[in-house]
């Protein structure tokens, strides 16, 4: 079974679950670092960031009672999720990634070519998510706490990140409601924030016949669970004398992730860009040079066989034909 | 009428011819036996008696090759070096080549002359005690096929690629060619095989020298028509053959020098 | 002597010289080969293409109805574009001492024998396939290769690919794939054809059906005791450079299947004991087999290889990621850069690797370096594998050689000692 068929089927049931769980009666809960957004009246589960914004927008006096405990539980939560999971959030399970994923095959169906970005301007965008991630810290600290000498900022900032969230803007689409839609001009930070969340919209759109997964090179999301990639279960290894550094690896990976073909020492490959969306092990063609572990289990192994069966396409019985002959 | 000769006593084989001052008028071939003088004065009886010529009519007598002072009844002697450029510039003139290269393949040896475009020895380059590439290697391994040594040309040119012989000593090459009999290996192809050999030799031996066209092949061996299609292969050079008899060539030679003292002298 | 061969003309007589002399060199190293016993039966049909140049090359190349020749040099020619346009590639790097010589003309003495000896095949009538070639195409890999494109041009259209000598970097990598898209138009200018994405696609499967059973083969390798020579080995991935991929792969296929039964029937073809080489360094053609055909006579077995025209050659395959056109040209263009193990480059960790990589699989006991002498990216390489094998344990030898046939018995003296030390190491 092609891993990247299976990756399609379990995106296609998280998706429905959390898009329309609710309506099965399905709660996962709203703790989930993942974009199935609140906004989605019928989502089966949630992403933590709205109740996590809520929560910091208050003064610092108060994390030391109730509201830190609650602060501290759902971090708990998360980063459970996080070091358990780890990036197949984003590979997986994230319903808005999927979306994205699915407009990438429309675009590969209608034969267009994608572009990449020149590798300085890659390497220079990768700490726009950090930036993100701290932001949407500091904001709504900066609601409860006058800091850094400024005042306190006035609650039009609150859940700035879900005011511009793309994903709250598209998601509710796909529910039937289209509400979300909108600019709000009864403030400035509403506008501002809004009107990113359109603009960042509409890019979501014209990017996704452009490159693979363009939002998500920004996601703080990506960048919070990038901290767990150390301890994460799931590991990608490399074997460094195996290695050829054909470059296929890097050349199939979404997310135009360099060191995956650069990197021959590294023992854990998952870099913060990765979404394990296994796509690397797919296209590489030495026996054992790439592997996906889960808990130092291998779970998913480049093969020399695999990788010919996967590239034969429209010839794949022949060649499997061929291959299982030849065992 | 004045008659000359000349002798030329090789290895292999005795040659005498005889000239007058303006041709050729005949020659003889002889095996070399134990008493050079008597092979060679037999040869001479033969071929004056079949020339209806008597030895007092012979003006000058020049002998050549290994056993040249053996031959006391000669008048001088030269070396066959001298004696080959004069032969074969003189074959040359009468077909209109200009030789500049003589190879001559003997019994036991084997010679490269290098001559410039005025028809005087530029250079020369003999093999050394060494039987090697010579004439004497071919009887062997006619020898060893059992076939008769001029059957040697027409059978190689069968041959479909020649097998190559490593060896390049007389003696080692036997037993490689014995190998290959025993191998089965088809007897065109071995012959092919040492002749390619031998031109192999040859032809490093030219280098040396310096190849210039035309270049004049003669001595036995040069009958042996896959030999030649050797050196011209291995040359990469067309390569001129005496007609009829290119074993007399340094006896003519020695005739025309012994021509040339005589009229010098007596000038 | 007949009046007809007096007409030749001095480079017909050159090229009979070399056409003897090579039929020769061909019928004595067919005849060693022959001579290891044992053989696959399937190695016949290998045997043939190579018999061919005894007569001229006549039937080594066997284009099918309508297709053109292009020759080409080095590995580095993407052979996946040459077959969309419906041409065939058609290797030209030889091996062949009898047209050093003539190679001589064009080049210094200094030279590798490699460019030398295919400079003289270009220039004399020798091998006839060298001389349909519609266009000959030349990587810029060394330094030789730059300026045989200049001498060749006299005989051929040449089209040059350029090479980048740091593939790490993304300029070079961009530089390549501009090389690679300017080789499309030139093919496509040449063979009339134009290379559609189906074509392309098609091509590019059809290389790795070959790639298939060429990794299968090597997985045989693999196999202790071995059950092909290193020699027959060679032969079969030297096989490649002349026959149609399709073909290629049939035989191939053929062969595999007779060498997986022999596993089954432990068939051997070394001696138990023998000592297990791999040869690394200057590329070997046929029939340059001098070096092989001494380890495997002095109780070696040539267990594998890192050539460029051997194990290095089908090695690394086409990844097709989204399908597009581009995609698939990048893919192509990658598959020759990037993984090369060729020493041109800047960097020789991946050679390294690869090296190590493979006396794990293979359980190399000795490594032999070859290097021709006049190629310089090996040889200048010599002293940093020599300390990658120091670190890992495993003695090499460094053999400079060329293609002439002098130093063979003191080539055989150097890796029959070389051998009996391997052997008494294991203790």
């Amino acid at each position: 079974m092609n891993v990247q068929r299976i990756r399609l089927i379990v995106q296609f049931i998280s998706f429905v679950v959390l898009t329309y769980g609710g309506l099965f009666y399905i709660d996962m809960g709203n703790r989930m670092p993942t974009f199935s957004c609140a906004f989605v009246d019928d989502n089966g589960g949630s992403c933590f960031l709205v109740g996590f914004q809520h929560m910091l927008a208050r003064p610092f006096s108060e994390f030391w009672g109730d509201a830190g405990i609650r602060l501290l539980k759902v971090l708990g939560v998360v980063s459970l999720w996080a070091i358990v999971l780890n990036k197949a959030w984003c590979g997986w399970i994230c319903p808005f990634g999927f979306v994205q994923d699915l407009l990438t095959k429309l675009r590969n169906l209608i034969s267009i070519d994608m572009s990449r970005f020149a590798w300085m301007t890659r390497t220079r965008y990768k700490s726009v998510k950090y930036i993100l991630l701290a932001l949407l810290i500091l904001i709504p600290l900066g609601i409860g706490n006058a800091m850094l000498g400024m005042p306190k900022l006035s609650r039009d900032w609150s859940a700035p990140f879900c005011q511009m969230c793309p994903a709250r803007v598209l998601m509710p689409i796909l529910n039937g409601d289209f509400s979300e839609i909108y600019i709000d001009f009864s403030s400035g930070p509403g506008m501002f924030l809004t009107t990113a969340a359109i603009v960042l919209s509409g890019l979501f759109f014209t990017t996704a016949f452009v490159k693979r997964r363009f939002l998500c090179s920004y996601c703080p999301m990506l960048a919070l669970l990038s901290l767990f990639d150390k301890i994460g279960f799931t590991t990608l290894r490399k074997d460094g004398q195996r290695c050829t550094r054909c470059g296929n690896c890097s050349r199939a990976c979404p997310m135009e992730i360099r060191e995956i073909e650069e990197e021959k020492t590294m023992s854990n490959l998952v870099t913060q860009d990765c979404i394990l969306c296994m796509r690397c092990v797919d296209v590489c063609p030495e026996d054992e040079a790439l592997q996906i572990r889960f808990l130092n289990m291998p779970v998913y192994t480049a093969t020399e066989k695999g990788f010919l069966q996967r590239q034969s396409g429209s010839s794949k019985e022949q060649v499997e034909s061929e291959i299982t002959k030849h065992d | 009428m004045s008659y000359y000769i000349g002798i030329d006593i090789g290895s292999a084989t005795t040659k005498v011819a005889v000239v007058d001052d303006e041709t050729i008028l005949g020659h003889k071939v002889v095996p070399t036996g134990v008493h050079c003088e008597e092979t060679a004065r037999d040869a001479l009886d033969l071929l004056l008696h079949k020339l209806s010529l008597r030895f007092e009519d012979i003006k000058s007598v020049t002998s050549t090759g290994y056993g040249r002072r053996l031959v006391k009844f000669a008048n001088s002697n030269i070396s066959e070096i001298s004696a080959n450029v004069k032969g074969a510039l003189w074959y040359g003139e009468q077909t209109g080549i200009q030789v500049r290269t003589i190879i001559n393949l003997g019994g036991q040896d084997s010679k490269v002359i290098a001559i410039d475009d005025q028809g005087v020895t530029k250079n020369f380059a003999m093999n050394d005690k060494c039987a090697a590439g010579t004439g004497r290697f071919l009887e062997t391994m006619a020898r060893i096929l059992e076939i008769n040594v001029t059957e040697l040309g027409e059978i190689s040119l069968e041959a479909d690629v020649p097998i190559r012989i490593n060896s390049t000593c007389a003696v080692f090459a036997e037993s490689e060619i014995i190998s290959l009999v025993a191998r089965k290996k088809l007897k065109s192809e071995i012959i092919a095989g040492a002749h390619y050999s031998i031109a192999k030799r040859l032809s490093r031996m030219a280098k040396r020298v310096g190849i210039v066209d035309q270049v004049f092949f003669d001595g036995g061996p040069a009958l042996n028509d896959g030999l030649i299609k050797a050196m011209e292969d291995e040359l990469a050079t067309d390569v001129y053959v005496p007609p009829s008899v290119p074993q007399v060539t340094t006896a003519v030679g020695a005739a025309l020098i012994a021509r040339d003292e005589y009229q010098k002298e007596n000038s | 002597m007949t009046e007809q061969t007096k007409k030749l003309t001095k480079r017909e007589r050159l090229a009979n010289k070399v056409k003897v002399n090579l039929a020769m060199s061909v019928r004595e190293i067919m005849d060693q080969i022959n001579d290891q016993g044992n053989r696959p039966e399937n190695m016949a049909y290998f045997d043939r293409i190579f018999e061919t140049f005894e007569h001229g090359g006549e039937g080594t190349v066997q284009p099918r109805k309508g297709e053109k020749i292009i020759g080409t040099y080095c590995l580095f020619v993407p052979e996946e574009l040459i077959y969309a346009t419906g041409a065939r590639p058609v290797r030209l790097c030889s091996g062949a001492y009898e047209s050093v010589e003539i190679g001589e003309d064009y080049l210094p003495e200094g030279a590798c024998p490699m460019v030398k000896s295919e400079i003289g095949f270009s220039a004399l009538p020798v091998l006839s396939f060298f001389h349909q070639c519609e266009m000959l195409v030349m990587p810029a890999s060394c330094d030789w290769k730059v300026k045989m494109a200049e001498i060749l041009s006299e005989f051929a259209p040449v089209h040059m690919m350029d090479m980048p000598r740091v593939k790490e970097e993304e300029s070079s990598r961009a530089f390549w794939l501009e090389e690679v898209k300017r080789f499309i138009k030139r093919l496509e200018k040449v063979t009339g054809v134009r290379i559609t994405r189906r074509r392309l696609k098609q091509s590019i499967q059809m290389i790795q059906r070959a790639q298939v059973e060429f990794h299968r083969f090597h997985r045989i390798r693999k196999a202790t005791p071995p059950v092909i020579t290193g020699r027959d080995a060679l032969e079969v991935m030297n096989a490649y450079f002349y026959d149609h991929v399709e073909d290629w792969t049939a035989a191939v296929s053929k062969l595999n299947d007779e060498l997986e039964e022999r596993i089954r029937n432990q068939v051997q073809v070394a001696r138990v004991g023998a000592a297990r080489i791999m040869l690394t360094g200057s590329p070997m053609v046929f029939p340059n087999w001098k070096v092989p055909t001494i380890i495997e006579e002095m109780d070696g077995v040539l267990v594998a290889d890192e050539f460029c025209t051997s194990n290095r050659y089908l090695n690394d395959m086409v990844a097709v990621d989204e399908g597009t056109m581009s995609d698939m040209v990048h893919a192509i263009a990658d598959r020759y850069l990037l993984p090369s193990t060729c020493p041109i480059f800047s960097n020789s960790v991946d050679r390294k690797d690869r090296l190590l990589q493979l006396i794990d699989d293979y359980q190399v006991e000795g490594v032999i370096y070859h290097i021709l002498k006049g190629c310089h990216p090996y040889d200048v390489e010599t002293k940093i594998i020599e300390k990658l094998m120091e670190g890992k344990g495993v003695p090499m030898l460094k053999i400079e050689t060329d293609y002439s046939p002098q130093d063979v018995e003191q080539l055989r003296t150097r890796i029959e000692a070389f051998q009996e030390t391997l052997k008494g190491r294991r203790g």
